[in-house]
């Protein structure tokens, strides 16, 4: 019997942001995300109080799916961040904290929600029109011809991610393997317009040093020991490829599945239907056979008396593939997954692989199916060890994550400086234009100047707290007063800060470190350009400058040490500023608590 | 105890009202704020939609739930005006009690004086607003009229009052900073389709794509049908440019069994494999299926390079046929095929999708939500005023067709505007003060100008509340509004507009569900009066401090 039972009133909560719980969550949730930000981001245990499964990790996807909360408003920051991480992968504790920061800030200038919203929206545009536009000085033109830029951009991602506990020879390893099999998915010589990407498979091995992981062009394909040990003493091993294959994507065991349910009566005299089925299933082995198929793989399981039927003729027999080999087999060969067994197989249903070898990773044999020569294939797999679970775990969903950033990269070959040098650039050329146009712009948004001014600095101010929160350690962070890029002195090098009047320039010389975050700008003093540097402290109002461009020829310019994938932080500048603006323009909020 | 029930319940219902009022008030206006909500499976939506907030309150008390239904039955025909029809609710409520005041002994002042409204509203109102607003107001270009035939001469059309509209309309419904981009689109995707409106509103479903996870800005138009799903099998890529498509309703493969085993395996084979052929010979490259098709099946597909969506909505299907030509395959024996690429031939009409994004599911639905109801408001915008409204079931039948041979003289012409900030309430206020004066042959209602009176005053708290915040403001809004009057002339409005019609339909809907809660009101005080006792009754001397209606 259906329970009816009476709904209850919504319970209402006017203007949310204005409540100090409210705030204290937000508050409490910023200062989660900006302690797990960047390489030397705070790692977190998450468990429920019952005991169970512990997650360690600092990456944004793993932290915030496991992370509850009853307020409505961290239920939408939540989920818009990870809407764009399920998107573009990268950059979800970006959105997080500038997001939380421009709440902050805009909270702190006392500004109207209305018109905090228009500012931002203008500065955003301010922001996006200046990344896309070619002489932006945070871009960097990633050339597709030369592996550097692509290496330090998949470094760059997966050292953000400290919860894979790499070494630094560790992380240019991960690195380089990285781009290897994203090179390796990508087709050469069509000249179509489009182009299909082919596909990594990952294989993880627990217990391993993360220096024997490997990338190998085909497949690695687990099976029994059994076979591996009589693999040697077959005729695949003995002759030269290719070989013909097989693929069956319909089980193969002689039961009657297929037919649904119900029940099936058998007249007295008939023959037995599984009798039936099984000399239908070694009509099929007679076939493949005759047509000299070499491997006979199937998804699902293949009758004992078939495979040893098969085998008897010389056939190599790999059941339970699981259907996430299936697709991978059937790009790299060719073969076309065979769904019924009652009809016979037609020709261009085989596929071809060029030979079989076995590899030995770690404890673990594995059978490497090599992808034929033509046309050439584009799955790759990687086999990716490290010490422990936890570890393994956060080094794979950093990889994948590398990867999609790489992918990124090949639609729009560009990539902004890592380091916080992208967020002070920002905020040092909105703060100059912003200021410079206050007149015009304030004027043609029906706002204030003093109102508009406000507005500017909070918003750079949230920019910068972005770079701010790169630094965990009790360090001090500076920006330089010509190229506008972020400097970090890491703590105890540092003059005491408090004691500082607003804004020092010129005896940060002795302290700065030789670089930038992103290592383009160095410190000692360009006879070129005929001054030394001057800087400043990050989070402290300093006189609006223009940024300018770094001059000097290409080749002895120092390369960036840090990049960030353009495509996923333009968009995440874009949905912080806007999941910001809702929270600032929610007046009301409705639960119903059903 | 003895009390006056009607002055005591008239209190009561004011106070409901004003509830009601006070939560919406929070999201009106071009300033208004959003209302964030969670439903009880946890979604978190986001919404200025008045209906929307009033039904998340999930409220008890059975004269809010009739209000409720109200306003959810007018916004779900005209689309628009959800959050006003409460403030002027409330403030009629407020005006009836203030004429009550005056006269209490009479005891079914209220319930009469909510028919004298009403009355007022279907037999005059029209004719008001036709002489003292529609004549300050400006058209719609005739071109966006949905019911317009020959859209073959249409060449370059003025879409600028029609963005207006939209743009001013969106403004109360979604946050500003997205307005642009959607009135833009939903423009857009109007003339893509030649405003054919009604066609629009009804395939909204199909036409739209919610994706989530980028910024609003990311929002598109697409040429052509986003169908929603997924290829099982993939489409090949050798042949581009047009293919053929089928669409079936049914399983390829027989699933039942009869007869002996071998029959079986040996038919369904030979059925897939002659399917196949006939595939292969009308040459189909896409099967657009509404169920989902075996293994086997798509296997067959896949060898025979022929791309299957399986599970396609049905909606995306019955679109797809209607756009098509083509009929849904649920027999073997006849088969129908068509050209995906839909022929341009024929007709001025480009086939466009609408792809919404949004941050979170909270926010696209949003958009969504409100451009499908900007569009049923276009719809209501193109009626003349004339015409009853449709939300209500009407026992005025007979005085309708009354008004209607009566004002056909006088009724506003469709796709009429006028500029928003409360010009319409301003010119209706002072038309209606006039009246008496200007109509000459008020022969059934004598107290015509009393009613007339108390609508005046009411409309009066619209534009208070979109000025609260400054009542400058107002009153310069007030004075420009009369100073139209005065001059005689429309001034182009620069501004956003709004539509006559919508705004003719919402006060006639309001005075409906006042004369509805007026008169449960009244019965229902008549049959309980006997079982009403000191304890449940509330408080007399409570009244709601309502806001004042002369601080001004």
């Amino acid at each position: 019997m259906a329970r009816l039972s009476k709904k209850t009133p919504s319970v209402c909560t006017d203007n949310p942001l204005s409540k100090s719980e409210v705030n204290r969550k937000i508050t409490l949730m910023r200062e989660i995300l900006d302690s797990s930000f960047g390489p030397n981001g705070r790692l977190k245990q998450i468990h429920n109080n019952v005991g169970g499964h512990v997650l360690t990790t600092s990456t944004s996807s793993s932290l915030l799916q496991a992370f509850y909360s009853s307020e409505p408003l961290l239920k939408l920051i939540n989920a818009s961040i990870l809407n764009h991480v399920s998107r573009f992968s990268d950059c979800g504790l970006y959105v997080g904290i500038l997001c939380l920061s421009l709440i902050k800030h805009v909270q702190e200038s006392d500004l109207r929600p209305s018109v905090a919203i228009s500012m931002n929206k203008h500065l955003l545009e301010l922001c996006t029109s200046y990344l896309k536009h070619e002489d932006c000085n945070c871009k960097v033109t990633i050339d597709l011809g030369s592996c550097r830029s692509l290496v330090t951009l998949a470094r760059s991602v997966i050292s953000s991610k400290p919860g894979s506990m790499l070494t630094e020879k560790e992380k240019q390893h991960i690195g380089t393997l990285t781009v290897h099999a994203f090179l390796l998915t990508v087709p050469d010589g069509e000249t179509s317009d489009t182009v299909r990407l082919g596909r990594t498979v990952m294989v993880a091995m627990e217990g391993q040093s993360v220096l024997d992981s490997a990338v190998f062009h085909g497949l690695l394909v687990d099976v029994p020991d059994v076979l591996l040990h009589s693999i040697h003493a077959e005729r695949i091993t003995l002759r030269p490829g290719p070989f013909r294959l097989a693929l069956f994507s319909v089980s193969l065991s002689g039961d009657l599945s297929a037919l649904g349910k119900g029940s099936l009566e058998v007249p007295s005299g008939a023959p037995d239907p599984e009798d039936v089925v099984l000399e239908q299933l070694l009509g099929l082995g007679e076939q493949v056979v005759n047509n000299q198929v070499d491997v006979f793989m199937c998804q699902r399981v293949i009758h004992p008396v078939l495979q040893q039927y098969l085998r008897k003729h010389g056939v190599l027999v790999i059941e339970r593939l699981g259907i996430a080999l299936i697709d991978p087999i059937v790009q790299m060969t060719g073969a076309q997954a065979v769904a019924s067994y009652q009809t016979p197989i037609s020709p261009e249903a085989y596929g071809q692989v060029k030979g079989i070898c076995v590899r030995t990773v770690g404890p673990r044999i594995l059978l490497h199916l090599l992808p034929p020569e033509e046309p050439a294939s584009t799955i790759c797999t990687m086999v990716v060890c490290h010490r422990n679970e936890t570890m393994l775990n956060e080094l794979k969903s950093a990889i994948q994550k590398a990867e999609h950033v790489l992918r990124l990269t090949l639609r729009d070959p560009v990539a902004l400086l890592g380091g916080g040098c992208t967020e002070t650039l920002l905020a040092a050329y909105c703060r100059n234009k912003g200021t410079s146009e206050a007149m015009d712009a304030s004027s043609s948004m029906g706002v204030s100047r003093s109102e508009y001014l406000l507005g500017l600095h909070a918003f750079c101010l949230s920019l910068e707290s972005v770079a701010l929160a790169l630094d965990h350690d009790g360090g001090t962070s500076l920006i330089d007063l010509t190229h506008a890029h972020c400097w970090y002195i890491p703590s105890g090098q540092a003059p005491q800060s408090g004691t500082l009047p607003l804004v020092e320039t010129s005896q940060w010389g002795n302290e700065a470190p030789p670089t930038c975050g992103c290592g383009i700008v160095e410190r000692r003093t360009r006879p070129e350009q005929g001054m030394g540097l001057e800087w400043t402290l990050l989070n402290c109002r300093y006189p609006p400058f223009t940024p300018t461009p770094l001059v000097g020829d290409a080749t002895s310019a120092p390369q960036p040490r840090v990049l960030d994938s353009f495509t996923a932080k333009f968009n995440a500048l874009q949905v912080a500023v806007e999941t910001a603006n809702l929270i600032l323009g929610i007046r009301f909020i409705i639960q119903d608590v059903n | 105890m003895q009390m006056q029930p009607e002055c005591l319940r008239l209190d009561s219902v004011l106070q409901t009202v004003s509830v009601l009022e006070a939560v919406v008030q929070r999201s009106f206006g071009p300033d208004g704020g959003q209302v964030l909500f969670t439903r009880d499976t946890g979604q978190t939506l986001l919404t200025r939609h008045g209906t929307r907030i009033l039904t998340a309150l999930r409220l008890d008390h059975p004269l809010v739930r009739m209000v409720v239904e109200c306003v959810r039955k007018h916004s779900d025909v005209t689309g628009d005006g959800s959050k006003t029809f409460i403030l002027l609710l409330a403030s009629l409520l407020r005006e009836i009690r203030k004429h009550n005041g005056k006269a209490p002994k009479n005891v079914a002042g209220a319930k009469w004086l909510g028919e004298a409204l009403l009355a007022f509203g279907l037999d005059e109102l029209s004719n008001v607003i036709s002489v003292g607003v529609a004549s300050h107001a400006t058209y719609l270009s005739d071109t966006c009229n949905p019911t317009h035939t020959d859209t073959r001469t249409v060449v370059k059309t003025d879409t600028g009052t029609l963005r207006r509209l939209l743009g001013s309309f969106l403004h109360t419904r979604i946050s500003p900073t997205h307005v642009e981009v959607i009135s833009q689109l939903t423009c857009e995707l109007l003339c893509r389709w030649s405003f054919q409106g009604s066609f629009v509103n009804e395939h909204f479903p199909s036409l739209h794509t919610a994706v989530s996870g980028f910024p609003t800005g990311c929002s598109r138009l697409l040429e052509g049908q986003v169908i929603h799903a997924d290829f099982s099998t993939p489409l090949p890529v050798h042949n581009r440019g047009q293919i053929k498509a089928l669409t079936v309703t049914e399983h390829l493969e027989p699933s039942g069994t009869s007869g002996g085993m071998e029959s079986v395996c040996a038919r369904s084979g030979q059925r897939l494999d002659s399917v196949c052929a006939v595939l292969h010979q009308l040459g189909v490259s896409l099967l657009l299926s509404s169920v989902t098709q075996s293994e086997a099946t798509l296997a067959a597909a896949r060898r025979n390079g022929v791309g299957v969506l399986e599970c396609v909505p049905e909606d995306d299907l019955s679109l797809f046929c209607l756009l098509s030509g083509s009929q849904p395959i649920t027999d073997w024996a006849t088969i129908r095929f068509v050209h995906l690429g839909f022929p341009k031939a024929e007709g001025k009409v480009q086939p466009h999708s609408l792809v919404v994004c949004g941050l979170t599911e909270g926010q696209t639905e949003q958009s969504v939500d409100a451009i499908r109801d900007a569009l049923l408001m276009l719809h209501t915008a193109w009626q003349p005023t004339h015409r009853p409204t449709a939300t209500d079931e009407t026992p005025h039948t007979d005085r309708q067709t009354d008004a209607s041979t009566d004002t056909c003289t006088g009724q506003v012409g469709p796709g009429c505007v006028i500029s928003i900030g409360g010009t319409f309430e301003f010119l209706l206020h002072h038309a209606l003060q006039l009246f008496p004066h200007a109509n000459k042959h008020t022969r059934s209602h004598s107290d015509t100008p009393d009613v007339s009176r108390m609508l005046a005053e009411a409309l009066l708290s619209v534009p208070r509340r979109i000025y609260s915040h400054s009542s400058r403001q107002y009153l310069a809004a007030h004075s420009h509004a009369l100073s139209k009057v005065l001059d005689g002339c429309s001034s182009g409005c620069s501004l956003g507009v709004e539509s006559v019609s919508c705004k003719y339909q919402l006060i006639l809907a309001v005075l409906q569900c006042l004369r509805n809660i007026l008169e449960h009101t009244v019965s229902f005080i008549t049959s309980f009066l006997s079982c009403i006792t000191e304890e449940v009754m509330p408080n007399p001397n409570v009244y709601l401090v309502s806001h004042s209606l002369t601080s001004y």
